[in-house]
């Protein structure tokens, strides 16, 4: 079925009658509420959302401040990590210190995998 | 900011440990595997977890429920901080750690990382960063932890990784050489850290040209487990090492696996050679479990006990004593500072005269670059400039640094890798308060998705 233009016909309303000055004023106002609260609820979300690690951060810097106070800035300050010297006999980098502390064994794990390869 | 939500675990199964063959795909005999896993029921397709993956080893797409490659897997956890709908579970230690401290004849350690101190009170409904030093270390005591903080061996481990790199500089910047500086000339400059686990494993299955490069030092929990077994045994606790049981308390679900390595054992080895254990005593690693900060408070909870309302008096004890330099461990960029400060004392005779280098420390940043004058006290105060930088989250850096170490110029002394974006502070096994806004993660410009 094809529409002719002898069989069309339409004439809008006037504006007036579908939204009053009053009505438009009303529904522009909610709408635009509703976005600016709507947005500035996601914009503290995505602002908030990763706030802790800057928190907890905060929380680590402080313990450093109140540790700078006492003297105890750096690693070298620490008489406990001394004192571990000492009671074992040797230095950092030293013989036993090197069997403790100290790894040789980092493996290449791409080549494990190619060692394990079933060619069958 | 929301309350913490609830993590699901399992327990490891004997699977968990692998089999009898000597090593199977990229895990080596007794390697743990499985650290982290997608529950299949929950999982619901939303695929916000690859975004946050360093290795891409997370495979499905869009409605489809997602899985892990156990051999790409660095069991960082990122993917499970992130998972909007809680699907995704963490293996705990927890029943095992209880089992444990219901045994009279068990010494059982707490080894609380720098980072668990600032979050674990989250659990308990305190504000992101709340502190908790003496009012934690009581709480462990009684629950019937020894405490033997992480910090002391963090600042062991700057101890030794500074002087390694010192004698990397000595060797490869200053041209000395020497039957000391033998070992470094196999190890040369950039001089990558090694105390994450996830980067040390990502390295060593993406970037195995890297391995050289990595410290030799180990992790301060690798640390801290000999010496507990060794050096603490016999000159402070007076135990058998035998009887002593290492609970790391770490914000990391990577260090899990880090404790199974087979060659973390060298307190067994060391006290068999030196015949302070018997020699038919079967082989025991340095640390025997790991409990997430989430595992930790889940322990406080079954025993009654809320830190929070613990006291904060306490005595220093030997075991306890840390610097500002290993607290800041936590921190992305500082192991780095932590290093400066004691490489900058080494190196020129004098403390530095501002000891915060906020120069490289890590938050919004993917990776920051620094350059440190340095005086050498040998060389009559002749400055070299220390170029270092700081990859703050793995997930997106390291393909740039690599880039950046290959394809241009080798331009850095010394790098830092941190696996999480932000440090320890927002590791795998930390409370999880994420909101579940996760998935805004890739809409976000570059700025906001710190």
């Amino acid at each position: 079925m094809e529409a002719t233009k002898e069989n069309y016909f339409y004439a809008e309303k006037p504006v007036g009658q579908l939204l009053s000055r009053r009505d438009f004023l009303k529904a522009a106002g909610v709408s635009v509420s509703a976005i600016a609260i709507s947005g500035y609820a996601i914009t503290d979300i995505v602002q908030k959302r990763k706030s802790y690690i800057a928190l907890r951060q905060q929380g680590l810097y402080k313990d450093d401040k109140r540790l700078q106070k006492a003297n105890l800035t750096g690693s070298h300050q620490n008489a406990s990590c001394l004192k571990v010297y000492q009671d074992m006999g040797t230095k950092p980098m030293g013989e036993v210190a090197e069997q403790l502390l100290h790894t040789k064994t980092y493996v290449d794990r791409s080549n494990l995998l190619m060692q394990g390869a079933h060619h069958v | 900011m929301s309350e913490v939500s609830k993590i699901r675990t399992f327990p490891p199964s004997q699977e968990s440990w692998g089999g009898e063959a000597a090593f199977e795909g990229m895990h080596r005999k007794g390697e743990l595997r499985g650290i982290i896993k997608i529950n299949q029921d929950n999982c619901v397709g939303c695929d916000t977890c690859t975004a946050f993956c360093p290795t891409e080893a997370i495979k499905g797409s869009l409605g489809v429920a997602h899985a892990i490659s156990t051999n790409k897997c660095v069991a960082c956890g990122q993917c499970l901080v992130n998972c909007p709908f809680g699907a995704i579970e963490q293996m705990s230690f927890v029943d095992i750690v209880m089992e444990k401290l219901a045994d009279p004849k068990a010494f059982v350690v707490s080894h609380p990382a720098p980072a668990v101190r600032v979050a674990i009170a989250e659990e308990f409904g305190a504000p992101a960063g709340e502190l908790t030093i003496n009012r934690l270390y009581n709480a462990f005591e009684k629950a019937g932890f020894h405490n033997y903080d992480i910090n002391f061996a963090a600042d062991q481990t700057i101890l030794e990784e500074g002087t390694e790199f010192i004698k990397k500089v000595r060797y490869w910047v200053l041209g000395e050489r020497g039957e000391d500086l033998e070992h470094v000339a196999h190890h040369p400059l950039p001089h990558f850290t090694s105390c994450c686990p996830a980067w040390v494993k990502n390295a060593e299955t993406f970037h195995p040209q890297l391995i050289p490069h990595i410290s030799g030092a180990k992790s301060p929990i690798q640390m801290g487990g000999p010496l507990a077994k060794t050096w603490a045994a016999e000159f402070v606790w007076k135990k058998d090492p035998r009887d002593i049981y290492m609970v790391s308390v770490t914000p990391c679900t990577a260090k899990i696996f880090e404790a199974s390595r087979p060659e973390f054992n060298s307190a067994y080895e060391y006290l068999k050679e030196n015949n302070k254990i018997p020699q038919d005593t079967p082989s025991f690693q340095d640390i025997d479990a790991v409990l997430t900060a989430r595992d930790a408070a889940e322990i406080f909870r079954r025993k009654g006990i809320n830190p929070l309302t613990m006291s904060d008096e306490r005595e220093m004890e030997t075991m306890n004593v840390y610097t500002g330099a290993a607290t800041i461990f936590g921190a992305s960029g500082g192991v780095m500072e932590a290093a400066l400060r004691t490489a900058y004392f080494i190196l020129s005779g004098t403390e530095l005269s501002n000891p915060d280098i906020t120069l490289v420390r890590g938050y919004e940043q993917d990776i920051v670059e620094a350059t440190i004058p340095v005086p050498l006290k040998a060389l009559n105060g002749k400055v070299i400039n220390v170029k270092v930088a700081v990859v703050n989250g793995a997930s997106r850096n390291i393909k740039e640094i690599v880039k950046r170490l290959t394809d241009d110029k080798n331009q850095y002394h010394f790098v830092e890798v941190m696996n999480c974006p932000g440090g320890c502070v927002n590791g795998g096994g930390q409370p999880v308060r994420t909101m579940g806004t996760s998935w805004l993660h890739p809409l976000l410009p570059l700025p906001l998705r710190a």
